[in-house]
């Protein structure tokens, strides 16, 4: 099966109504949080799930899934820098490499080598600090924030129970024609670009984490269908998916099962209870209108 | 979207298939139907160093043998200082229980991952053809369980471990895997095709373990599992273990737990290491008929000293006590026996046999002319 990429539905109604009631809603305070936000408007993504699916016995392709946002979503235009990450481990609020005192971190390149622990531990001490609610994305929130960057999964083969080598061949084939393994080499911040939210570097060479925990989706004949969830492993997200066990920083190893693992490992935080400034309001609104606009 | 690529490998597996449906009469490979109407047989599995009751020749038909094991992570005692380590076992032995069938039978396993547990698991069968030996098939999340059933083609004694996807090191250094021994239906023969027999079967299972140490060479403990895996990673990559012990850990087999036998009794010792090579010996002793590969197809060596056992692999000697005593079973490099702890203690029991050994004169003072 084939499906649009990046398709974005404007259920445009609801969308504009929230995005009006948000430019005329009671006036906020200014941030006191100088973390550099883009406001993303509401919208809906569709794309495959994340997550194990069998039906029968056998694998089969993710089913594509459409999720709606109702409300915009506040994102760090760049990935959390080593030197937000350094000033977390250096208020023993975050753990730390163990070179820690060695060359200033910089605040133009990302923090990598992050856990998924480390990245949870460091959007706790960023909210306590700046009075914010800072969080990883969602799995959907993931792919709404990377809009073209989001590389669908592909669709590979037909589950025949008689026959598991076949789905799985298909699978190899379809990893094997990934993007080779780049750089490793943490890149200042826009070296891979901005999508056309204005994020930068979003599928570079730093993979994200995600909130989203691993998933088995069971069809069986009978039983109904029956999920376990498994949050010892997360998602990450980049130039494709990849479910990491939340402890490992290098993926190396621990990465995706075949194939590229990812590059490096990091993260892009959500804000949630964004207060937003006028002209961000009138950004989401532009924004509903066009979904393409880059916002500012 | 199909790429090309993968709608090649599509084509090809059709051919492929379509070959296979004319050729069918000559595979004769028994569907799943036909298996399921064979005899089932349930065995509970055994802790080691010793192994369920079985036979050693059959003269049943082939059958299905059934095992369940539970996948157990825990934290371990592995050393007489109380060095700990987070230790991932199954049915929370290290070695894994052993499993026996016969050539011909199919071995059906339900592997259990318990939702106490923090990691996926699965099992490569070395004794099994296809899937990754099964590791494919077989990753259980925590809460999660499954069932695989492989055909026993060819005898010996076969490791058994866990192979999750990126970090199959860590998991089989940390206790995950054990033996499969598939015996001949007419049991064990040597060179001439002579019977032979075993009064026990001893299941040595050696273990590397690397235990990250902190600055002043200290064994560093961890709260959980996670936790651990960075610095056991690089400890790992260094290739020096910390331990390499019997039964998952130094004096597993020796004082009060040392493994017993009568002088004239035969057994059957099977030495696994999943990692790493090794080379057992019986100071005093020696192995009668040894498959050093571990493959009962191949005739046995006689009469060996030493013999290795390659990384990955398990073999088998067969031995009979001739003498009463204390014999110390151990890896040959002497270091790793000693300083690391990869030995094991057999107290037998009998009649001395002066033939064999006599001390002619006492330790004394050096004779003067
Ligand atoms: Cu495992």
């Amino acid at each position: 099966m084939s499906i649009p990429r990046h398709r974005v539905l404007l259920s445009s109604g609801l969308a504009t109504v929230v995005a009006v009631g948000m430019l005329i809603g009671t006036p906020t305070m200014p941030p006191t949080d100088s973390t550099d936000l883009v406001i993303l408007p509401p919208t809906t993504v569709t794309y495959r799930a994340a997550g194990d699916f069998s039906r029968d016995g056998s694998g089969v392709d993710a089913p594509v899934v459409a999720v709606t946002f109702e409300r915009p979503l506040a994102v760090m235009r760049t990935q959390v820098s080593a030197a937000a990450y350094r000033a977390c481990v250096a208020a023993k609020a975050c753990d730390g490499p163990d070179d820690a005192d060695e060359a200033p971190a910089r605040d133009d390149l990302p923090a990598v080598g992050l856990s998924w622990r480390d990245a949870t531990a460091y959007a706790a001490w960023l909210s306590r600090t700046t009075g914010h609610h800072y969080r990883l994305p969602t799995d959907a929130e993931w792919v709404r924030l990377a809009a073209e960057a989001h590389v669908e999964e592909t669709a590979v083969a037909a589950a025949d129970p008689r026959d598991p080598a076949r789905r799985w061949l298909a699978a190899y084939a379809a990893e094997s024609a990934k993007a080779a393994p780049i750089d490793r080499k943490p890149r200042p911040f826009g070296h891979f670009g901005t999508n056309s939210h204005g994020l930068a570097d979003v599928a570079g060479n730093v993979w994200e984490w995600t909130d989203g925990c691993w998933s088995r989706h069971v069809d069986g004949a009978g039983a109904g269908p029956r999920e376990t969830r498994n949050c010892g492993v997360r998602v990450v997200e980049g130039r494709h998916r990849g479910y990491v066990s939340d402890f490992v920083r290098d993926p190396r190893s621990g990465g995706c099962s075949v194939g590229t693992p990812p590059s490096n490992l990091g993260a892009r935080l959500i804000r949630d209870d964004p207060d937003l400034t006028l002209p961000q309001r009138l950004a989401a609104l532009v924004a509903s209108i066009l979904p393409t606009a880059a916002l500012r | 979207m199909l790429s090309r690529r993968d709608a090649l490998f599509g084509s090809t597996l059709v051919a492929l298939a379509a070959a296979a449906a004319t050729a069918a009469p000559a595979l004769a490979a028994a569907t799943g139907d036909d298996v399921a109407a064979l005899r089932h047989v349930k065995v509970d599995l055994v802790a080691p160093p010793f192994v369920h009751a079985h036979e050693q020749a059959t003269a049943e038909a082939p059958k299905v043998v059934e095992f369940t094991m539970t996948i157990v992570e825990k934290e371990i005692v592995i050393d007489s200082d109380g060095t700990k380590m987070h230790a991932m076992t199954y049915d929370g032995w290290i070695p894994g229980p052993m499993m026996i069938v016969h050539e011909g039978d199919y071995l059906q396993l339900t592997l259990i991952n318990p939702d106490t547990n923090t990691m996926p698991h699965n099992i490569d069968f070395h004794a099994a053809t296809g899937a990754l030996g099964g590791g494919e098939l077989t990753l259980v999340a925590p809460g999660e369980q499954a069932t695989l059933r492989f055909k026993a083609t060819r005898p010996g004694v076969f490791v058994y471990h866990c192979a999750p996807p990126g970090m199959i090191p860590w998991h089989v250094t940390s206790g995950m895997n054990g033996v499969v021994m598939v015996m001949p239906r007419g049991g064990l023969t040597d060179r001439a095709g002579k019977k032979l027999h075993y009064d026990r079967v001893w299941y040595i299972g050696e273990s590397d373990f690397y235990v990250p140490k902190d600055a002043k060479g200290a064994y560093k403990t961890y709260p959980s599992l996670g936790d651990a895996y960075e610095d056991v990673t690089k400890t790992m990559r260094g290739l020096i273990p910390s331990h390499v012990v019997f039964e998952g850990k130094v004096g597993a087999l020796t004082g009060d737990h040392a493994l017993t036998a009568k002088v004239g009794e035969t057994v059957l010792i099977v030495h696994a290491q999943a990692n790493r090579d090794t080379r057992p010996h019986i100071i005093g002793g020696h192995g009668d008929y040894v498959w050093e590969t571990g493959k009962f197809d191949n005739p046995p060596q006689t009469g060996l000293e030493t013999w290795f056992i390659r990384g990955g692999s398990a073999g088998a000697a067969l031995y009979t006590f001739r003498q009463p005593g204390i014999y110390a079973y151990v890896n040959h490099n002497l270091i790793e026996a000693t300083e690391l702890g990869a030995t094991a203690h057999f107290k037998v029991e009998g009649t001395w046999n002066d033939d064999l050994m006599k001390l002619v004169s006492a330790a004394g003072p050096i004779a003067t002319h």
